[in-house]
């Protein structure tokens, strides 16, 4: 079943929610939808300034068992250890996109 | 040969759909752990001039990238995609090429590794910052 919207309520001074609802217009938009645009565009950039690394996932890759991690051709086995630890480290992060 | 170092073709997932295939991209390949290919997103827009360039950005110019038979290009070694090693998401991979179109030399794979290897300590001390 899905999940239901939760309700706001939002109270503002007549004079800021003319301003709210010119900018909105502006726009094309209702208040609330112009409202709901910017609380989730807020949202989105602080979860964006909390990440270094965004990871994208194919769905199919979370069930299958991966190989060991290919070695290239001559590549020592200090540079092989080094980047084996990046790579576990970058497999481990979860689809954040 | 698709393995670290490799330029391939792939179908890097977009924002708006980020489980799809996406558009056709030169992605850098991180890392191959069959049947996954770690990868790293490239593009042909031009870096805005005057922004500040991210840790993991590196921005490939006019001869660098022909030196990789590229136009110029910029490299976000901080957009990665793990992708299975399928014709739906690397669409020439059945190819004897497999979809690869350049492979960095040893250096410039040593470059983009230690770029990567700061990326993840950052990454590192910023989750112990938040929390998972």
């Amino acid at each position: 079943m899905p999940r239901k919207h939760r309700a706001l309520t939002l109270r503002l001074p007549p004079a800021q929610f003319r301003r709210l609802a010119a900018a909105a217009g502006a726009e094309n938009r209702s208040p609330t939808n112009y409202v709901e645009t910017l609380l989730l565009r807020d949202l989105d950039s602080k979860d964006e300034s909390r990440r270094v690394i965004t990871v994208f996932a194919a769905p199919e890759t979370t069930t299958l068992a991966l190989g060991p991690l290919e070695r290239n051709e001559g590549e020592s086995d200090e540079r092989y250890r080094e980047r084996k630890g990046i790579v576990d480290t970058l497999l481990s992060i979860p689809d954040n996109a | 040969m698709l393995g670290e170092g490799a330029f391939v073709k792939a179908l890097f997932p977009t924002n708006e759909h980020p489980r799809r295939p996406g558009l056709l991209h030169i992605c850098y390949c991180l890392a191959v752990a069959r049947p996954v290919a770690l990868v790293a997103y490239t593009s042909s827009r031009p870096w805005p001039a005057g922004t500040p360039i991210p840790l993991g950005v590196r921005i490939f110019g006019k001869v660098e990238a022909a030196s990789l038979n590229q136009l110029p290009f910029v490299l976000y070694l901080n957009r990665l995609a793990r992708l299975p090693m399928t014709p739906k998401w690397f669409p020439d991979i059945t190819l004897p090429s497999q979809g690869v179109v350049a492979t960095a030399p040893e250096g410039l794979r040593n470059q983009l590794l230690e770029a990567v290897s700061e990326l993840v300590r950052r990454q590192r001390e910023l989750v112990q910052q938040t929390g998972p």
